[in-house]
């Protein structure tokens, strides 16, 4: 870089020394024939000089200085031709006898300053190729000392003073040097060598791996990016940095530096730019002329941009490494998703590099760590179709799909795919994995023997995969036991406790031994297996279980105490088994008439449980016993304490399963003192500014009165409504005001709070009624699209709280009033086909279906579908009549005046018809 | 009123404007002051220093000879006067080397930051069209979609946003589309489960749910990820990255994207607010 602008430098030096040789006065001829006089040798030598055949102006200098370096005559012109055989000797690297050749010259007394300069920064650049280092920094010292502030070179002497304490590995120097410098440089404007200097000053940092302050260097170096001529190479210094900073695990700090690698391309493109620009702008310049030191400075820069681009344009898989220690750096913060994404840009967008297919593998693991199954699933498709079958990890790749579609419980789909994995990679060792999973898979999918199959066959086919064949033992085992095998599940486990007795499963199938005996109705080693299985496993998972187990198998053998004491010993965090172990405890109370314990059993149960949703089955069996003993006053009260104890808590919708209990244990007349003891509630609750109580209290109120005073429960239940807080309170009252709001005619309002009911309780079992308000609000407003939608959400939930005849009625009215009939009809036939449809929907649906095949000229059909109504459905008479009535009207529309004749006779003789109009149309059909 | 200001612009534009160089393709280089631009001529005055002295000369240069003009430096006295810079220099727009479009720019930067989304859009649109540099372009399609999304047209700025992001490669643009894109993911999610508080209970909602919450987060990290020296935009992701997973009540990841907004972006101007909620947050609470 310095050589080229050398280059230009010389110019002048050039044009002094021939205007000194033409000083000499000589003749400018050559002789023809003989030795060459002085001027002929210096003119030889100047223009081969001008035509930078340096090695040819060499031989003529060096000739010249033989042949008159001693002549006195010559002096002027011996030491004007010593500083140009320097030169020459550069131009031929033959930096040795340059560095003798400058500093003979440097001897010169006369010596032009300009020249002195030149020839001072050129010795420091041979004594740099000298690896004299030191000597070096003293020349670029003086040079820096002694140059004009305006010299262009002057800061390249400074770069190249600096660059000698790295030479050495004098890094603490360097980097003090290059402290102080840049500054200085950007105050002269010198910002390209500042930026220069920056580039050096970070290489001496990671030498000496001051990683924070080169990680700030590079920060301030971020903030003027555009003036690093050299970027290329600075952006490798960062990159190397974030490497150190990452194999340091400093993750974040390795982050903030690799934010700033650009990437190839970009780097590439720009340097393209820039020399397209400065080449622009140096042509430009020299026309212009007037610009010598200013071109000098551009072509240096040039030379430099255009050697970083060539090497960096050779380099591989840059990006891809940048990338990859990017994501690295997230994985060492485990952040998945952040790696996963930088890591699924690269296997979408980069080439397929070994860099690249590795990092994808890495994806996959990411998302199955993140629970992304389907993205785990489509990254591995893209590997696949990128990398091909044959790639070093397409049996991992294709076994972590199948675990991405089994962890969503996609087992058809995860069993396909570990079935590809077996018979396209037979020989990986991902292969027996596949094929245990398979086992697990159809063991999910409740295909037992399939199932069983396979854990046998895996052992035996893979006799080197010893952990597989303990879990297929054990996966076997349970297999039977789901598909209610017990005897075999007990066989198999009993053989794994044996094979394995310090095995993964170890605990579990002990349980499942114990569990086998109880089903197998052994309750005597069913409860010696399970007091032991408790005694040695009390942090198992099934040790619960196991405890309702051991209660049970006391129980079967009529063993109260000890049945009831395991129990007891069942722990309430496990809420399902603790409370099936109270009930039953509950019953052997009962069954063995101990009253009293079983009264304090479920006072117990009450005051401990208060959140579960068995209270009030607890308080019915203390109620119960109340009743037994002939105080239902004391049933009552226990109902009444609960509810004014849980009453006003929102959370705890069962306090309306305790109201519908409560409402039991009044009958006849008392179910007025029931009303009123509610309306005493409401008013207290009201005053105690108990909102759930009150509204709860007014539901309760309305549901006693529901028999004797319908319209007046209606309009209570209607009262709830600006009571109501859909978040907290309970489906059932929502759907109850609802339905009140209905039948008051107000169905935009009742909307609203079906509405509500379905955004704030989307899985409750009122759901289905709330969805069949909105629809049939919907077909009011002859939105038969929303209403459609309403209908199939309540057909598709299945939940069977509503009447699916009714449902398809209109589901098929409202595909007709969208013109499609065809689905309608075909709605009307799913109906039809459907057993536990009521008779009254299905005769509705025929004669639907009749009418519209009449209409569409179908009469044939229509005539029969008529038919099956007054046949098939006879108990609706109305439905009965127009049947008659429409098939007769069609067989005269088909000229079957005698068989229509025939109809109306026997509607006529059908009594029960005669109070519908069609019967009188009948009668005088026939008299016509 | 609105004469006499007009007036002053123009004396103002024509006292403070300095020389000029226009550099031609053939190499020439004519210093002088531009007079009058149009469509196909550039009217220069033209400096000459004769030996008589400096004289003046009146020259029409084709528009198509011109390869650049350096502009004099921005007028000192015209400092933190955005709009008036870029009224001084908007019909050099189209001109190679012409400052014309970052003045524009600052001025929108301002009308933004003043809620004057409109103009700020239809400024941006004359610089996205007409400004000679590229890159400016660019810039100036970013402001464009943050002004879309300002006055509430957030629909277009998201179509526009996927479409840009086929085309463009720029970094700053591709961040700033990928924020558009991750705000309208976050409306419609905030949407969306404002009409469905317990979506996680609906089969029919839970996927459509899933599927905006994971694409807001992705495009909001897209910044962070993908060019991270876009220190404003990736701090301005990751942040709102936090707010999808706050709203999602998934406390750890929200903590766990502002440790990241901290310890990448320190000196961000969301800091505080990274900070704040981290205290507010304690995970030990």
């Amino acid at each position: 870089m310095v050589a080229h602008g050398a280059q230009t430098g010389l110019i002048p030096l050039v044009t002094i020394i021939a205007c000194l040789v033409l000083a000499l006065g000589h003749s400018s001829l050559r002789a023809q024939d003989g030795p060459m006089t002085a001027l002929e040798r210096l003119q030889a030598g100047q223009a081969a000089y001008s035509k930078r055949d340096y090695a040819a102006a060499l031989e003529q200098f060096e000739q010249f200085l033989a042949d008159f370096g001693d002549s006195e005559e010559a002096a002027a012109a011996v030491a004007s031709v010593k500083p140009l055989v320097a030169i020459c000797l550069i131009r031929t690297r033959a930096f040795d006898a340059a560095r003798a050749s400058i500093s003979e010259a440097l001897t010169i007394a006369e010596i032009d300053r300009s020249i002195k300069l030149e020839l001072l920064f050129w010795k420091g650049v041979c004594e740099l190729q000298a690896s004299a280092h030191a000597e070096a920094q003293v020349t670029f010292g003086t040079y820096f000392k002694e140059a004009p502030p305006h010299d262009p070179r002057r800061w390249e002497a400074a770069v190249l003073f600096g660059t000698g304490y790295t030479l050495q590995e004098q890094y603490p120097e360097a980097i003090a040097f290059f402290d102080a410098r840049v500054n200085e440089a950007d105050s002269q404007g010198m910002h390209e060598v500042s930026a220069r200097l920056m580039t050096l000053q970070l290489h001496a940092l990671l030498q000496t791996e001051q990683f924070d302050d080169a990680l700030a260097l590079t920060l301030r170096a971020s903030e003027r990016f555009e003036q690093f001529v050299q970027i290329i190479g600075l952006q490798s210094l960062i990159l190397e940095l974030g490497s150190r900073l990452l194999d340091a695990e400093r993750h974040y700090e390795a982050i903030r530096c690799l934010h700033y690698v650009w990437p190839h391309e970009r780097l590439l493109s720009l340097q393209q730019s820039r020399t397209e620009k400065l080449q622009k702008r140096i042509r430009t310049l020299k026309a212009r002329g007037q610009a010598d030191a200013l071109v000098f400075q551009l072509d240096g820069i040039l030379t430099r941009i255009t050697r970083e681009v060539e090497h960096f344009s050779k380099v591989e898989d840059y990006d891809a490494a940048v990338r990859m220690r990017l994501a690295r750096a997230y994985l060492g913060l485990q952040r998945y998703r952040e790696a996963g994404l930088i890591m699924e840009s690269m296997l979408g967008e980069m080439e397929t590099t070994p860099i690249v297919e590795s990092a994808s593998v890495t994806l996959i693991q990411c998302w199955l760590q993140e629970s992304h199954w389907e993205r785990a699933v489509s990254a591995a498709d893209l590997y696949l179709q990128r990398f091909g079958d044959e790639a070093p990890s397409a049996a991992t790749v294709l076994f972590m799909k199948g675990q991405a579609w089994q962890s969503a419980r996609r087992y058809e789909e995860a069993l396909a795919v570990f079935e590809t994995c077996l018979s396209q990679y037979a020989k990986s060792p991902m292969t027996p994995n596949a094929a245990f999973m398979r086992g697990i898979c159809h063991l999910q999918l409740e295909h037992y023997p399939e199932a069983i199959a396979i854990f046998r066959e895996v052992p035996i086919a893979y006799p080197k995969a010893n952990s597989l064949a303990e879990s297929a033992r054990y996966w076997e085992g349970m297999a039977h036991s789901f598909a209610s095998d017990h005897q075999q599940c007990l066989e198999i486990m009993r053989a794994y406790l044996k094979a394995y007795p310090e095995g993964y499963y170890h605990a579990d199938a002990a349980f499942r031994v114990g569990f086998s005996l109880h089903a197998l109705a052994d309750y005597d080693n069913a409860i010696a297996t399970l007091r032991t299985f408790v005694r040695d496993n009390a942090s198992s998972a099934y040790v619960d279980e196991a405890r309702l187990l051991l209660g049970d198998g006391h129980l079967a053998l009529g063993e109260l105490e000890p049945g009831m004491a395991a129990y007891a010993q069942i722990s309430t965090e496990s809420v399902k088994f603790y409370e099936e172990g109270a009930f039953k405890t509950g019953k052997a109370l009962r069954m063995s008439e101990r009253f009293d314990e079983m009264r304090k059993h479920f006072e117990g149960f009450i005051d401990n449980q208060t959140d579960s949703a068995r209270l009030p089955k607890a308080l019915h069996w203390l109620a119960w016993l109340q009743q037994r003993e002939g105080n239902l006053d004391g049933a009552r009260e226990s109902y009444w304490e609960a509810i004014d104890a849980h009453g006003d808590d929102s959370s705890k919708p069962t306090v309306l399963d305790l109201i519908i209990g409560l409402e039991k244990l009044y009958t006849g007349d008392d179910r007025e003192n029931l009303a009123s003891a509610w309306a005493d509630r409401r008013a207290k609750a009201l005053k105690d500014e108990q909102a759930t109580l009150a509204v709860r209290a007014l539901w309760a109120h309305a549901r006693v009165l529901q028999r004797t005073q319908p319209i007046q429960a209606t309009v209570m239940m209607t009262e709830m409504v600006p009571e109501l807080n859909p978040e907290q309170h309970s489906a059932r009252l929502l759907v109850d005001a609802a339905v009140a709001l209905e039948r008051m005619d107000a169905p935009a309002r009742a909307s609203d709070v079906f509405r509500d009911l379905v955004k704030w309780h989307p899985l409750a079992l009122e759901r289905d009624r709330a969805e069949i308000g909105l629809a049939r609000e919907a077909m009011r407003k002859e939105d038969y699209t929303a209403a459609l939608g309403h209908f199939e959400y309540v057909e598709s939930r299945g939940s069977g709280t509503v009447r699916l005849g009714e449902i398809l009625l209109d589901k098929a009215h409202c595909q007709e009033a969208l013109g499609d009939r065809e689905a309608a009809l075909s709605t009307l036939e799913a109906l039809l086909a459907e057993k536990a449809i009521s008779a009254e929907a299905k005769a509705k649906a025929l004669m639907q279906c009749g009418r519209w095949l009449a209409e569409a000229d179908d009469e044939k059909k229509a005539l029969v579908y008529f038919e099956r109504v007054y046949l098939v459905y006879g108990r609706d008479t109305a439905l009965v009549a127009t049947a008659y009535w429409s098939r007769g009207q069609l067989l005269e529309q088909l000229g079957e005046r005698e068989k229509a004749r025939e109809l109306y006779h026997e509607m006529v003789s059908r009594e029960e018809l005669r109070e519908h109009p069609e019967y009188a149309l009948a009668q005088q059909r026939l008299q016509s | 009123m609105k004469s006499a200001v007009a007036i002053i612009t123009c004396w103002l534009i024509g006292a403070t404007m300095a020389d000029e160089v226009l550099h031609l393709h053939s190499g020439d280089a004519l210093p002088g002051k531009i007079e009058k631009i149009d469509n196909t001529h550039v009217h220069f005055k033209v400096i000459i220093d004769g030996p008589r002295g400096r004289g003046e000369a009146r020259r029409r240069v084709a528009r198509k000879d011109i390869a650049f003009i350096d502009f004099a430096g921005p007028d000192k006295a015209l400092d933190n006067h955005a709009r008036e810079q870029w009224l001084a220099h908007k019909k050099f727009l189209g001109i190679a080397n012409s400052p014309a479009g970052d003045h524009g720019l600052a001025y929108v930067s301002e009308l933004m930051a003043a809620g004057k989304g409109t103009e700020a859009l239809r400024l941006a649109n004359e610089i996205a069209e007409g400004d000679w540099d590229a890159d400016r372009r660019d810039r100036a399609i970013r402001w464009r979609l943050k002004a879309l999304a300002s006055i509430g047209r957030e629909t277009e700025a998201k179509g526009e946003a996927e479409k840009l992001l086929q085309s463009t490669t720029d970094p700053e643009v591709m961040v700033e589309a990928h924020l558009i894109l991750g705000q309208a993911a976050f409306a419609s999610l905030r949407e969306l489960v404002e009409a469905h508080p317990r979506w996680m209970d609906e089969d029919t909602v839970r996927p459509e749910r899933d599927a905006l919450y994971h694409a807001a987060i992705d495009h909001f990290l897209f910044g962070s990820l993908f060019h991270g020296s876009q220190r404003q935009a990736a701090s301005e992701g990751l942040w709102q990255a936090c707010q999808v997973h706050r709203h999602a009540n998934d406390r750890q990841r929200a903590r766990d994207t502002a440790q990241d907004l901290l310890s990448l972006y320190p000196t961000s101007a969301l800091t505080p607010q990274a900070q704040a909620f981290l205290s507010q947050t304690d995970p030990a609470s």
